[in-house]
């Protein structure tokens, strides 16, 4: 079908975005059609705010609309506890469990050597000087459990080593309501070695 | 010398076949499960990945396994790169699609300590980008799971990368010629020996004669000490590298040597040797600690 110049041009735009094919593509643009005008403008308002107001917290490098992000600025959280994580989603993720009220650090990826992405990539330099600024007493490593997210961890954690900081990692193993038995083998070795005392 | 120091795991009921099992005999929903090694993975949409395996039965092959980056998936573990397991893979539009998975061997010491890994992921990134599609070598598959098995435990990984190196190039046939002149072919005993030095020219294909010194653009000398570990390392037996003295200058020529020749020959540059000399560099110089 031929679509009309605009709605094809908001049909390519739409198809760019992750997780969005052709068909998705038609029913978001079918669903502004039928939505009043201001939605559109309220959407489209929302899109540019966003790629023109959001940059990088000048500290932690997770997204902020000014020089700090709210969790640098509060004076409420611990200071001297670091959370460091790869993406902002993933501090999200750990906010959302209401947990834990220090501080964050996003490295902005993980390291992948063969994919090229060695640690000039990553903020791990700024990282390494809020360290060295003496405040922190915790720096807990919550990257990715996977080859890349290890790698990760066991590289800041060598570099961490002359620093009189305790360097701690997630602890891994069983999902929660998850059967034991259909856990594979290195979730159990995890969980095996991250068990604790009753 | 890689494959004879870990004959057990090469032996193993799961490496014995040599032919994958087919599921189904009709074709156009044919799943078949090989013995594969994980050599890299990269994200697909919001849950899957496509992993690229070496397979025993169809060598290099990409499978996406669906909804692998979830945490509860099965195929979360199996899709890790530097994992051994059994892989059923069924056959999709354009890429397979990894159904299901047996662990093997998720090569958990190699993977907790940083250059060991750094190491493998060298040799693993050397036979991604050297191998073909689809292409079965089960030397290759042997020789990668046996060289994942030392890197875990050799005491000198570089050695296994450069064994391991060697012994590729060879099953590819592009082996480096260390015995005599790669040029003219006259024999080790005939080559001009400077200083106790040779130049190896990645682009006669390995040791050049004084005569046809002149011939190459390109050469990296090396003493002939690091010619005899090297042949040493070739030679299938363990025990002759052990018997060698090997200095880090003999390491650092080996390296360079090879590097160029795999640059010059297969014109391959690997990414994964930058971090594992940023790693280096790092361990001899460490941070300052703090007062």
């Amino acid at each position: 079908m031929l679509y009309p110049r605009p709605i094809a041009r908001l049909l390519e735009e739409l198809e760019k975005l992750p997780g969005i094919g052709p068909k998705s593509a038609q029913r978001i643009a079918y669903h502004i059609l039928r939505e009043p005008p201001n939605f559109a403008e309220k959407l489209s308002q929302a899109v540019v705010d966003t790629r023109a107001k959001i940059r990088d917290c000048s500290r932690c490098f997770s997204l902020s609309e000014g020089e700090l992000c709210p969790i640098c600025q509060d004076d409420r959280r611990d200071r001297a506890s670091l959370c460091v994580v790869a993406e902002p989603r993933d501090l999200m993720a750990v906010e959302n469990t209401g947990t834990y009220r220090g501080c964050y650090h996003v490295l902005q990826g993980h390291l992948s050597p063969i994919d090229g992405i060695g640690p000039d990539d990553l903020r791990i330099d700024p990282l390494i000087q809020r360290v060295r600024e003496g405040a922190i007493s915790e720096v807990i490593l919550a990257t990715n459990p996977t080859v890349e997210g290890d790698a990760t961890a066991l590289y800041i954690a060598e570099l961490l080593r002359p620093f009189p900081v305790r360097v701690t990692q997630l602890a891994m193993g069983l999902p929660v309501g998850g059967d034991l038995d259909y856990a594979d083998q290195v979730t159990i070795a995890r969980a095996f070695e991250g068990r604790r005392l009753m | 010398m890689i494959v004879e120091a870990f004959p057990a795991a090469l032996s193993s009921p799961t490496n014995k076949g040599d032919v994958g099992s087919e599921a189904s005999p009709d074709n156009r929903i044919r799943t078949t499960t090989m013995s594969g090694i994980v050599l890299r993975q990269r994200p697909l949409g919001e849950r899957d990945r496509i992993v690229t395996l070496y397979t025993r039965e169809r060598g290099k092959l990409a499978a996406v396994a669906k909804g692998a980056r979830q945490p509860r998936s099965k195929l979360a573990a199996m899709s890790q790169p530097l994992t051994h397991g059994r892989y059923t893979v069924a056959r999709g539009k354009s890429l397979g699609v990894l159904t299901q998975g047996t662990l093997e061997d998720p090569f958990f010491r190699l993977k907790q300590d940083l250059l060991r890994m750094a190491f493998a992921t060298c040799a693993v990134e050397l036979l991604d980008k050297t191998v073909p599609e689809e292409d079965a070598a089960a030397d290759i598959f042997n020789l990668l799971l046996a060289s994942l098995y030392e890197f875990q435990i050799d005491p000198v990984p570089e050695l296994v990368l450069r064994s391991f190196e060697l012994e590729l190039l060879h099953l590819l046939g592009y082996l480096p010629t260390l015995k005599r002149c790669s040029r003219c072919n006259s024999p080790l005993a005939d080559l001009h020996r400077h200083a106790g030095s040779y130049l190896f020219s990645p682009q006669f294909g390995g040791i050049v004669c004084r005569d046809c010194q002149r011939h190459t653009r390109c050469s990296v000398t090396v003493t002939a000490q690091t010619i005899e570990i090297m042949v040493a390392l070739r030679s299938g037996d363990p025990m002759a590298v052990r018997r060698l003295t090997i200095t880090p200058r003999n390491m650092q020529e080996m390296r360079r040597a090879l590097s160029e020749f795999i640059q010059y020959r297969l014109d391959v540059n690997l990414k994964s040797t930058q971090f594992l000399d940023r790693l280096r560099w790092m361990r001899s110089h460490p941070v300052p600690p703090v007062e």
